[in-house]
């Protein structure tokens, strides 16, 4: 633990209070939540040099209590919910546990290891998944469910038992057991999936009867000098469908305090919840009263929260309020592991910032290992390619662009020695990134933070930056021999000149324009194209008084929106009612509005005071010819590339800016 | 839903065969795929009528059969439909019944059950059924 993480908080007292939680001494109150399994490890099980690097990262982070991502607890991995997870059902997988419990202790923190019995999830490598009954899932990621017998059951408390033993034996001070996102201690708990009619079923206090035998067991196999902690809904979200209603949560939450466990993390969601818990369109602190109400229904109970709270300074009031004692944080600290440090240090502004975008726990549903949008750092610790070193040779690069890429770029190219200069032909920072938070519906500040973080950086770095300056040949000539390198960070551009327009192009604006506030639309828009910026900028028009409608050329709106954020924007057109003409093609674009055409050749005039281009969008090249001779190296990033979005766009960057 | 009353009013419902007759909707279904719809009362019961939809080669074809739980179904995938979403169903245009339906899936009166795996899932064609219910093949990480 580092001194300012101990110490720090001058102005966040509350959240680096010294606590005491059992026979420890924790540092600060806030405790490492394992809310995302990696995916980095073996396919059977066992930890891998990268998961170790990582955990190292996470040792560092500062935070007093630190739970180690989920294991499954059992040989046959029916409880294995993700491809690369953990295992921890034998002495053999000892030696990975060992290291790290070592790294939380030599870091000053308690060491927590998560038990992970995946339920209606797991059996992610057999053809079945366990389950108090045959519910199947709603989302078809899973294996098919089988319900558990009695003898099932008491096999499955006591591979938890013994996966408990082991935890201890490796050198971790306490367990977790988790009903988190619709395990099966949570299959057990819910009305929703445990339809049993023994005594495992029925009543809250039968459903929770599974819950109640398995904290006994564990408990009597760590001992009383080791903490139990059970992280369990505050809400399931899927009272709509069957589930427990949030009474029926708070029960069972009493049922596991009268077990003598030693903390409780208050959770929301299961996967399959049909509305959002941790997405960007939940806003910051929605769910607090939650652990408010856990901990007013149980004032001696140590409560740990932290779901869609990723700041500190609200964490802290939280505390301080008596809403809860431990700020449970997992996804911001994978943003930026500096996090707490930089909280006790009065650094916030510093702060890179999860913005929810959900990139990290999305992956797993592919098999992947999980990421993160902001943090192109985090998976590859182990690898030194991604490690800022001193440049051996300090250039002097010019960057083109002060989007995501470009200023990523020039933050790592800056931290390792070069002198960089970056150009945009905007009057500010953010390319168009901006434009799109200005107008994104969910919660615009998370984006915003991304800029407003460039921006932080410029200063704090004293990278230069000109701004409204276009990059070309002839300006190129005018700052011959002034630069070493040249990085192209243009984006991209949508290509007007394409489209059938009657008179003058210009009467159609491109979407960059509008969301950045250089052109304004009025009256009937009509948007072309139906990606991310279409649908972002029509929904934010028709949300500012506009009728809008969308045209898309492909049969599927939202072709390059994360497979995991469609569903929101199918969402928020149908709420706002905006027409969306799939599978169209512009015959004419006129004075008196769009014409277009459907599969069948059948014309249709879509009235318009507005027509707005927002795709399809290519990679913005133009000055890489432009450019060839007149610097000695010359690279592209981001978009200017491939357009891929956001996300690979600030890996780009700070890749390149890695290796110049 | 009181079953043995309202079941046939339920499985010969307009809505479905507006739903049905959305035929784009389905045109990626590989010939054997095989979706369910049953009222709550009768998944809850599991003993009961349902309504199949089987992709042919010459499209849709609906029959009934019996229901006696998600163990013994053979439907791929399973809508089960409450009575709130009846309600809010009926007398809907035909032109508006997959919107609608679409609607009452995001607001959970009906439950729409996987009963294949993914991998099954998309070898009989359904990403595209899916995508047009508003749902993500690779689920929705809210």
């Amino acid at each position: 633990m580092t001194e300012t993480a101990k110490a720090g908080g001058t102005k966040l007292k509350h959240l680096f209070q010294p606590v005491r939680f059992g026979r420890f001494e924790v540092p600060n109150r806030v405790k490492y939540g394992a809310c995302c399994v990696s995916n980095y490890n073996t396919r059977d099980g066992f930890l891998t040099p990268r998961e170790l690097a990582r955990t190292r990262v996470i040792a560092g982070t500062g935070c007093g209590i630190i739970t180690n991502q989920g294991a499954y607890p059992d040989p046959k991995g029916e409880g294995k919910g993700y491809f690369r997870q953990i295992a921890l059902y034998d002495e053999k997988f000892l030696p990975g546990f060992e290291t790290i419990a070592g790294y939380f202790h030599d870091a000053g923190a308690v060491a927590i290891q998560q038990l992970l019995h995946a339920g209606r999830y797991g059996g992610i490598d057999l053809g079945y998944c366990v389950q108090p009954s045959v519910v199947p899932q709603t989302l078809p990621h899973f294996r098919p469910p089988r319900e558990m017998t009695k003898d099932e059951i008491r096999e499955c408390v006591q591979h938890h038992a013994h996966a408990a033993r082991l935890s201890i034996r490796a050198g971790f001070d306490g367990v977790e057991l988790t009903s988190f996102m619709g395990y099966l201690l949570a299959n057990f708990n819910s009305p929703f999936t445990n339809k049993r009619t023994d005594e495992y079923g029925g009543p809250a206090e039968n459903r929770g009867r599974f819950m109640r035998e398995l904290i006994g067991e564990v408990k009597e196999a760590i001992g009383d000098d080791h903490p139990l902690i059970v992280r369990l809904n505050g809400a399931e979200l899927m009272d709509r469908w069957g589930g427990s209603s949030e009474d029926d949560c708070f029960e069972l939450m009493q049922q596991a305090a009268a077990c003598g466990i030693d903390m409780i993390s208050v959770t929301v969601g299961w996967q399959e919840a049909p509305e959002s818990s941790i997405g960007r369109d939940v806003a910051p602190g929605h769910w607090n009263h939650l652990a408010a109400r856990a901990k007013k229904l149980m004032p001696d109970m140590p409560i740990a929260f932290g779901v869609r709270l990723p700041d500190p300074v609200m964490a802290d009031r939280c505390i301080a309020e008596g809403e809860f004692d431990y700020w449970e944080v997992c996804r911001p600290l994978l943003a930026d592991p500096e996090l707490v440090h930089k909280a006790a240090e009065g650094r916030l502004d510093e702060r890179k910032r999860c913005v929810g975008s959900l990139n990290c726990l999305s992956r797993m549903f592919r098999d992947l290992p999980y990421w993160c949008t902001v943090n192109p750092r985090l998976g590859h610790e182990v690898e030194p390619e991604y490690h800022l070193r001193p440049a051996a040779v300090a250039k002097r690069v010019m960057i083109v662009g002060a989007g995501p890429a470009g200023m990523e770029c020039a933050i790592a190219a800056t931290q390792r020695g070069h002198t960089v200069t970056v150009f945009d032909r905007a009057d500010r920072i953010g390319g168009n990134l901006y434009g799109y938070a200005s107008h994104d519906l969910a919660h615009p500040e998370d984006l915003m933070a991304i800029v407003t973080y460039y921006e932080r950086m410029v200063e704090k770095h004293g990278i230069e930056v000109r701004l409204n300056t276009t990059v070309d040949s002839r300006f190129m000539r005018g700052v011959l021999h002034e630069f070493d390198v040249a990085v192209i960070a243009t984006g991209t551009t949508v290509d007007r000149t394409a489209l059938p327009v009657d008179g003058d192009p210009d009467r159609v604006l491109l979407a960059a324009d509008v969301a950045a506030g250089r052109r304004e639309a009025t009256g009937r828009v009509v948007v072309i194209g139906g990606g991310k910026v279409g649908l972002t900028l029509a929904e934010s028009l028709c949300t500012r008084g506009h009728e809008v409608s969308v045209v898309e050329a492909e049969k599927r709106l939202g072709g390059d929106v994360a497979p995991t954020w469609k569903w929101r924007h199918t969402a928020w057109m149908e709420e706002l009612k905006i027409p969306a003409y799939t599978g169209c093609t512009v015959r004419r674009i006129a004075g008196d509005g769009v014409t277009i055409a459907g599969a069948d050749g059948v014309e249709t005039l879509l009235p318009a005071d507005t027509v707005i281009l927002a795709g399809p969008a290519g990679p913005d090249q133009a000055l890489f010819r432009q450019l060839e001779w007149m610097v000695d190296e010359l690279h592209g990033c981001g978009d200017s590339m491939v357009p891929r979005g956001m996300g690979q766009a600030i890996h780009d960057g700070y890749r390149l800016g890695c290796r110049l | 839903m009181p079953v043995a009353v309202d079941i046939d009013a339920f499985l010969d419902h307009a809505i479905w065969y507006a739903v049905r007759a959305q035929r784009q909707v389905f045109a990626g279904l590989a010939p054997g795929a095989c979706i369910g719809i049953v009222p709550r009362a009768v998944a809850r019961r599991e003993d009961g009528s349902m309504l199949l939809w089987q992709a042919t080669d010459d499209g849709l074809a609906s029959r009934r059969a019996c229901f006696a739980g998600f163990a013994r179904c053979d439907a791929d995938m399973m809508f089960v439909v409450d009575d709130e979403a009846m309600a809010a169903l009926d007398g809907m245009a035909p032109g508006e019944a997959l919107a609608a339906l679409r609607r009452q899936v995001r607001r959970g009166t009906i439950v729409l059950y996987f009963l294949k795996c993914e991998g099954a899932l998309v070898a009989l064609g359904y990403e595209g059924f899916l995508e047009t219910l508003g749902l993500t093949i690779m689920g929705a990480c809210r």
